[in-house]
């Protein structure tokens, strides 16, 4: 069964953040809420300038196909990577650390898959893990509707959608 | 592939092998079991489900909590191979894994699996899940 169309930006990122907040709820002992484009530019424009950050994106094919990438602040990444695996951040490596935000963006996307297209079989790739510029961060929020900001344990998440056309003949 | 003995001297648990490509995940599955507060014998890990074979060739293994998407080997594929050895036939199945999808259960129908389970899921989930298989042996 295809779905009619693939997921418009507004209908996706909504439900991609409710995919957020369920991670971090359920294995990330996080608060994860959606914020708008105001408070976001906030919370962006209050972290250190050089802070390193990571983008882990995780590609997925079926009746559509696109990509979900999650953006956040190293450090955050790091907490997070401690409170899932029940250790102090500082006993993770940036591998473990990559590892995690990996596994978070997996995590995000197919919980949003199986809640909005349950009925439907999508193949997700293996996360993708790398640093992203600061100067890059704002940029990301420019992106047309198509990146969400989330504050998680009062820390800014850019969660973006990436959504192609329906694939031909589904 | 590692092997952690959880339970002390004397003290009796299934073996468990934990299967999935991120080693931060096994880890916070092999976490969440130790605090399960079942008794538990070793532990297991594996990457893939090739890595998770050749553990099963070797090792006793009572519980088997594997991911499904994963490369060089599959946790559907991992399934099929156990489903096809008589020997293995004893040993509980629970997939773990981000797809919920309807097609994705029913690629895993008639293989035996006992539970699925799907990602994120609450620590006191997998705490349930040790309790009611451990109960049923």
């Amino acid at each position: 069964m295809s779905s009619p169309r693939s997921p418009q930006p507004a209908d996706g990122l909504a439900a991609l953040g409710d995919a957020v907040r369920q991670v971090a709820e359920a294995s990330l002992f996080a608060c994860a809420e959606p914020c708008d484009a105001s408070r976001t530019a906030g919370l962006l424009q209050a972290r250190p300038p050089a802070e390193a950050w990571l983008t882990a994106a995780v590609a997925f094919t079926g009746p559509f196909e696109g990509v979900v990438r999650v953006t956040l602040p190293g450090p955050l990444a790091g907490d997070l990577a401690g409170a899932f695996c029940g250790t102090q951040p500082d006993a993770l490596d940036a591998a473990q650390v990559a590892d995690f935000a990996g596994e978070l963006a997996n995590m995000v996307c197919g919980r949003w898959l199986t809640q909005t297209h349950r009925r439907e079989r999508f193949e997700l790739a293996a996360p993708v893990v790398g640093g992203t510029a600061p100067a890059d961060i704002a940029a990301l929020t420019g992106r047309d509707g198509g990146t969400l900001g989330i504050v998680v344990n009062d820390a800014p998440v850019l969660v973006g959608l990436t959504a192609a056309h329906p694939v031909a003949g589904a | 592939m590692t092997g952690e003995p959880i339970a002390g001297p004397g003290q009796a648990g299934p073996n468990i092998l934990i299967v999935d490509d991120s080693a931060i995940m096994r880890t916070m599955i092999k976490r969440v079991a130790a605090l399960a507060g079942t008794p538990l014998g070793t532990i297991f890990e594996a990457a893939n489900g090739r890595e998770a074979l050749a553990i099963l060739e070797q090792h006793p293994v009572q519980f088997v909590f594997t991911d499904l998407a994963m490369p060089v080997m599959t946790g559907t594929e991992l399934l099929r191979e156990m489903q096809a050895r008589d020997q293995w036939r004893g040993i509980v199945r629970v997939v773990i894994t981000t797809d919920g999808s309807d097609s994705r259960r029913h690629e895993v129908d008639g293989l035996s699996v006992s539970v699925y389970v799907e990602k994120p899921f609450r620590p006191e989930e997998m705490r349930d899940v040790l309790t009611s298989l451990t109960t049923a042996r």
